[in-house]
């Protein structure tokens, strides 16, 4: 057992029982596991997903789905648990093999019939009713799941199996609607409803993604960091990172408008959603990981600890905020902004208060020349800088190793003239090796058939585009090259010399090996992307903000006015 | 429902499952489920001392011999016209029952088992069940398809097997 709770590092606000309720349901189907003992779902993106469906309301087309499925069973002696217990490739030819013998036919989909009524069910779909089974036992409990298997085992029509559906869906309703209602991110999620309702001065406003401002994270904040309220938000950070939860939510909403599913006593419930819709918004719920920018700022994190530092740890830490809040980070910069600046200066205030240096005026008086703002803007136009420096230097490696990727990228590195030349370099190449095959030729459709059979899309492509590199070697030597491209060979002799100063501890570039250029490689395209979001972000800013020095003067008096109510000993102390 | 609410479904689904990265839940599941209920059926032995102890839980007995039923065992159904309260013996095409009282000791019985036909089954256990009650006793190996068990008639057990109402399951 663990000395400390979860929640216990959470000193905004003590967390009640029901969201760690939840969470212990949620722990407790991701950790299952087979019978051999290895977990079940190695892969979580779909639990997540059901999990996803289960808390928005949207489990009804599936539980009728569901229930099909089990009718299905029952009507093919396959008794229900054997979805739970089974291996899903051994269920999966079972129930093939039924539909084989029943219908004669080989099929990507199983039907249950019901007098009139058909239902088709794809295989690719058991995969999933498997976890909304155990979802349903892990919230309604094993005796609702026999009860469900004896009712839909009784039933001889669709209109009886739609009920059992429903009331299913009312049993998971309910027990969740028990549930969240008090659960602490329920009242922060209604506090900060409430508050655009009240900002708006309209009870009818109809939330839109554009109430969640710069300004309305600073003003929630005020509102939510003093007094003697239930729910208290000290920290900017935590009132920021929940009011830009909620603007997502908005959003997502906004996208998908369709009605909810938790409305069990509307007996076509499960038509008025296709999956298609469905399932796009709870990719979207469930896929924050999967962003660009979070994935390559994870590359560069997991690359940290096997001790290869690409970027130096305070860098990462710098930009760790984006990885947080990926493409809104560009809908509110100046948050992010106020985030990094006044979110880490609150710390040191509370870090100061540990310690009991709570001089708050000294402490504000250091700020009094500095324009931190631009200071940090500047921190990212560094990273940026160091990302462009480092992906010359392994361009320059890739060069050297004589790689096919370096056509990919040096448009990167060539100036206008040289461009025009090398796109007709490409140009003139493409038609030679993307020829269009003529496929009434019998023999050479089988040639080209078995040779895609044998390749990826991937490995493909690397072939071409090794080839391609094979006629740019013969162009790199021609006098012509040397002509039309003066200001890339200076920019190759330039890298040279900094190659050779260039050290980054882990990993030597030097070593010329397909599993290091691999790496290179990869180590490229992650600093791309970041360099690219972050100059993204620093053109947004610029927009957003004309003056960063006087802006950062007049969030300094705001918040340090705040700070001071919050901290000083004059000030109403909150939280 | 309206906007704010789904908003709100959405800005929890969101939150849990950043929440749930760094969670660990701080008490271990004690719940009954299909996958510890097939465990116990597929390794008998090893829940020999427990077993008991889950049939008490009305939830794990319903599915227990749901699975019992499904998968294959012997089985002999409630006694519709018992004349008595206890019954000494019963039998089914499957199996016969005679509970024989001991000579030496009266609260000491011979429970006899004889199996009628030859069996593919691997029999482990002998089942009780009656009126969401039920015991389970370890059978001996058997001997020229019969074995005989000692119970006492201070037991639960022996209650529920003189009982006429009792389903007996042999696995």
């Amino acid at each position: 057992m663990r000395d400390k709770l979860f929640f216990d590092d959470w000193k905004e606000f003590t967390l009640q029982k029901p969201d760690e309720v939840i969470l212990n349901h949620f722990e407790n189907i991701k950790n299952k596991t087979t019978l051999t003992g290895s977990l079940k779902y190695p892969n979580l993106k779909e639990v997540n997903k059901v999990f996803a469906l289960f808390i928005t309301h949207n489990y009804g087309p599936i539980i009728y789905e569901l229930c099909n499925f089990l009718k299905y069973l029952s009507q093919n002696n396959l008794p229900f648990y054997n979805i739970m217990v089974m291996e899903s490739n051994d269920l999966l030819k079972k129930i093939k093999k039924i539909n084989f013998i029943n219908d004669q036919e080989i099929s990507n989909k199983f039907t249950l019939k019901l007098e009139s009524y058909n239902f088709d069910i794809a295989y690719s779909r058991i995969s999933n009713l498997i976890i909304i089974i155990e979802f349903l036992e892990e919230i309604l409990g094993l005796e609702e799941i026999l009860l469900l298997d004896k009712s839909v085992g009784n039933i001889s029509t669709q209109k009886e199996l739609q009920e059992i559906s429903n009331n299913v869906s009312k049993k998971v309703y309910s027990y969740l609607k028990n549930l969240l209602p008090t659960s602490h991110l329920q009242n922060l999620s209604l506090a900060i409803g409430n508050f655009i309702i009240k900002k708006n001065k309209d009870k009818n406003h109809k939330i839109v993604s554009e109430d969640i401002s710069d300004d309305f994270i600073f003003d929630f904040w005020v509102a939510f960091s003093l007094g003697e309220k239930d729910l208290l938000i000290k920290t900017f950070n935590l009132a920021s990172e929940l009011c830009l939860s909620y603007k997502k939510s908005i959003e997502l909403i906004e996208k998908y408008n369709f009605s909810s599913r938790h409305q069990v006593d509307e007996e076509d419930s499960f038509d008025k959603i296709s999956k298609d819709t469905l399932n796009k918004f709870l990719e979207q719920i469930t896929s924050s990981d999967e962003h660009v920018f979070s994935n390559s700022f994870n590359k560069l994190c997991i690359l940290q600890s096997d001790k290869i530092n690409i970027l130096k740890k305070k860098e990462l830490s710098e930009i760790e905020v984006f990885s947080k809040f990926n493409d809104l980070s560009m809908k509110l910069p100046l948050t992010i902004l106020r985030l990094c600046v006044f979110g880490n200066i609150q710390n040191k205030i509370i870090e100061n208060q540990r310690r009991k240096k709570s001089d708050l005026n000294d402490f504000f008086h250091t700020f009094s020349d500095t324009s931190i703002y631009n200071d940090q803007r500047q921190v990212i136009q560094n990273i940026i800088n160091n990302n462009s420096y480092i992906c010359e230097i392994l361009f320059y490696k890739l060069w050297s190793f004589e790689t096919p990727k370096v056509i990919d990228i040096i448009r990167n590195y060539l100036n206008k003239d040289e461009l025009i030349f090398f796109e007709n370099f490409i140009n003139k190449n493409k038609e030679k090796l993307d020829f269009d095959p003529n496929l009434d030729d019998i023999e050479l459709f089988k040639e080209l058939t078995k040779k895609s059979m044998n390749y990826t899309p991937d490995e493909y492509r690397e072939e071409k585009l090794a080839n391609l590199y094979e006629e740019f070697k013969v162009f790199i030597n021609s006098s012509k090259f040397q002509s039309d491209f003066k200001s890339f060979l200076n920019f190759l002799s330039k890298t040279k010399k900094s190659t050779m100063y260039f050290r980054r501890s882990g990993f030597d570039f030097n070593i010329n090996s397909n599993e290091n250029i691999k790496t290179i490689i990869e180590i490229y395209n992650t600093l791309s992307i970041i360099k690219e979001f972050l100059f993204k972000f620093i053109n947004v800013l610029n927009l957003n903000v004309n003056d960063l020095k006087s802006k950062f003067n007049e969030d300094k008096v705001i918040f340090f006015e705040h700070f001071k109510l919050l901290y000083s000993k004059e000030g109403i102390k909150g939280g | 429902m309206d906007n704010k609410d789904k908003i709100s479904d959405t800005f929890l689904a969101l939150n849990y499952l950043n929440l749930s990265k760094n969670y660990s839940a701080s008490e271990l599941k004690s719940k009954f489920n299909i996958n510890m209920v097939w465990d116990v059926y597929s390794n008998p032995f090893k829940y020999q001392n427990q077993i008991n102890h889950f049939l008490k839980n009305k939830v794990f007995s319903d599915a227990y011999f749901l699975i019992l039923k499904n998968e294959g065992c012997i089985y002999q159904a409630k006694l519709n016209a018992a004349s008595n309260e206890r019954v000494f013996s019963r039998s089914s095409n499957e199996f016969k029952i005679k509970i024989v009282k001991s000579n030496k000791d009266e609260d000491v019985y011979y429970l006899i088992i004889k199996i009628i036909n030859d069996i593919d089954l691997q029999l482990s256990n002998l089942y009780v069940i009656c009126d969401n009650k039920s015991d389970c006793v370890k059978l001996p190996i058997l001997n020229d398809k019969q074995a005989q068990i000692l119970i006492k008639k201070s037991d639960n057990f022996f209650n529920l097997i003189t009982n006429p109402n009792s389903e007996i399951f042999i696995r």
